[in-house]
């Protein structure tokens, strides 16, 4: 596991990081999340030792320093376009290789892993963002480490990319790995990761499972259509439960779908139809994060507004 | 450690930059000392006693200035490509790498300073045969004195090279700074400084292997001055390695 213990960091007088805690499980993917401007790259290098700044970050109760081989601990990538241009794709992994102390016959496997095998002796100056980013998950999982850091890794990947991304992350965390990945891509993010946190304005917003994060308390919407809305009307009245009346059912606030059923029955109506309404994790991510938001584009109309006004 | 100079060597020979800069060197000397010290000689400098030892002076002074460059790049790729990250994280104290680089262009710079050293008069004499000159005259060639002047301005070069680049973290500003100070900065702060001049990085390195540049000046002390700034320069390059972020 990795714990993140009071992490901070100023820039001259703006906190980028205010004092920020969390922990990435072993054998889950944890999505990163967070606004522009949040801090999710800055709380990553601090993490990593690479920005100097508050607090304290142990894997497996270590700090990393105290691994004598770091590589074999943590991967990174931080950076998609992090490699010289013209050192071929091999030579590349070849001198992380050998900073690791990892044999240069881990080289040609990461690279028929990530599928750039074809391309190996190429340079990666020529190389397509999402090239650049599969070079980046070759060089994180060189070293075979328990922790994935990963930010941002499926910017620029195509469809298929992406879902070997997403389908290797889980089988990586299911071998007992950690994996941390930041991603603006939310959808993904809901399939990809087990745990979220969320952070904004550098500071923890929420710490929990996916499922959790998009039910609140458990308790999301249900549509429910019956024979007899009235009755059904009257008994969640009674109860106090909070609906609205949509496409000839009704949306009902706060209960589960097991809750609704069994209320139904007692109040001896038929249901035709029952379907829980989750929040999607973009729905979650915009409610929660609408606060600290650190840039924020106005719309056509506001920005006609603005520019009549000067 | 050992590790991380594995590493810097692969860096070192992976990067077209480093073939470049020793070709362009090997072609200057070949240029200056196979063709217009040697082909094109003069009557003069057949009975120059002291021809060969000055064409190893000479390339050492002009193309160990530019083989620095291969210092420079050691470190300046790092930033220029953000492959610290990669770097830092690879090791667990982060004064590892640094000093890897340091040991790395050291050896590389006296290994290619001790080459150029010969490389040069070998050129000269090769270009003397082509050129039809007839025999040189007994030369005064001090292979102790000679090897550890040359070497020692090489080695100097290169890390006042990486030292630049270490503190100012730009490629492009490090180039710049490396070429303007000897060739601009000093000579104007030779003006104020005048017999002083010699206490000038680059002039006291310059004056190893030439102590007749400056008067006044003798190698040994110059050696002393030109090692005092790089051991300084290391320790504040060092300083600010571990106490700066990443990149």
């Amino acid at each position: 596991m990795i714990s993140v213990k009071n992490l901070s960091k100023k820039y001259k007088k703006k906190l980028a990081v205010d004092n920020l805690s969390f922990n990435v499980t072993s054998g889950k993917v944890t999505g990163f999340l967070g606004p522009n401007g949040a801090g999710k790259s800055t709380t990553m290098r601090l993490m990593l030792g690479l920005d100097n700044g508050g607090g304290t970050t142990v894997f497996d109760n270590k700090p990393l320093h105290e691994y004598p081989e770091p590589s074999k601990i943590v991967g990174i990538l931080l950076e998609a376009k992090a490699f010289h241009p013209t050192r071929t794709a091999r030579n590349h992994l070849r001198v992380l290789a050998a900073a690791g102390g990892i044999s240069d016959k881990r080289v040609d496997e990461v690279l028929d892993i990530v599928g750039l095998k074809d391309v190996a002796r190429s340079k990666p100056g020529k190389f397509s963002l999402g090239m650049s980013q599969r070079l980046g998950i070759a060089a994180a999982i060189l070293g075979e480490p328990k922790y994935l850091i990963l930010d941002e890794p499926a910017n620029g990947l195509d469809p298929e990319g992406i879902a070997w991304l997403r389908q290797f992350l889980k089988d990586y965390a299911d071998k007992g790995n950690a994996v941390l990945v930041s991603s603006h891509l939310l959808s993904e993010m809901a399939l990809m990761a087990d745990n979220i946190v969320v952070i904004g304005k550098g500071k923890l917003i929420s710490s929990t499972t996916v499922g959790k994060l998009i039910s609140g308390d458990g308790k999301s919407n249900v549509f429910i259509r019956v024979d007899g809305n009235s009755k059904l009307e009257r008994r969640l009245k009674s109860g106090k439960i909070d609906f609205e009346k949509i496409n000839g059912g009704l949306m009902v606030s706060g209960v589960t779908t097991d809750e609704l059923g069994l209320l139904a029955y007692d109040a001896n109506v038929p249901v035709l139809e029952l379907q829980l309404h989750a929040a999607s994790l973009e729905d979650v991510f915009l409610e929660m994060t609408a606060g600290v938001q650190e840039y924020t584009a106005i719309g056509p109309e506001e920005a006609k507004k603005s520019k009549d006004k000067s | 450690m050992i590790s991380s100079i594995k590493a810097e060597l692969r860096k070192l020979f992976t990067v077209r930059s480093t073939y470049v800069i020793i070709i362009g060197c090997l072609l200057i000397i070949m240029l200056f000392a196979g063709y217009i010290e040697g082909v094109r000689a003069s009557a003069a400098s057949l009975t120059n006693r002291d021809l060969l030892s000055g064409e190893s002076k000479s390339a050492v002074l002009f193309a160990g200035l530019i083989l620095a460059f291969i210092g420079l790049m050691q470190m300046g790729h790092e930033y220029r490509y953000n492959t610290v990250m990669y770097t830092l994280t690879s090791s667990n104290k982060h004064l590892k790498p640094y000093f890897a680089k340091v040991a790395v262009i050291a050896v590389f710079s006296i290994v290619a300073g001790l080459f150029m050293t010969f490389f040069s008069p070998l050129c000269t004499i090769v270009g003397l045969k082509i050129g039809g000159h007839g025999p040189l005259i007994a030369q005064n060639f001090n292979y102790f004195t000679i090897i550890w002047r040359c070497v020692f301005c090489v080695w100097g070069y290169a890390m006042y090279a990486f030292i630049l680049v270490a503190i100012i973290r730009s490629q492009i500003g490090a180039i710049v700074t490396y070429l303007l100070i000897p060739l601009m900065g000093e000579n104007i702060l030779g003006l104020l400084l005048k017999g002083n001049m010699k206490y000038l990085p680059f002039a006291s390195l310059q004056t190893v292997p030439s102590p007749g540049m400056l008067p006044g000046s003798s190698p040994n002390q110059s050696a002393l001055i030109s090692s005092t700034y790089i051991v300084v320069g290391l320790a504040v390059g060092a300083y600010l390695f571990l106490r700066r972020d990443a990149n």
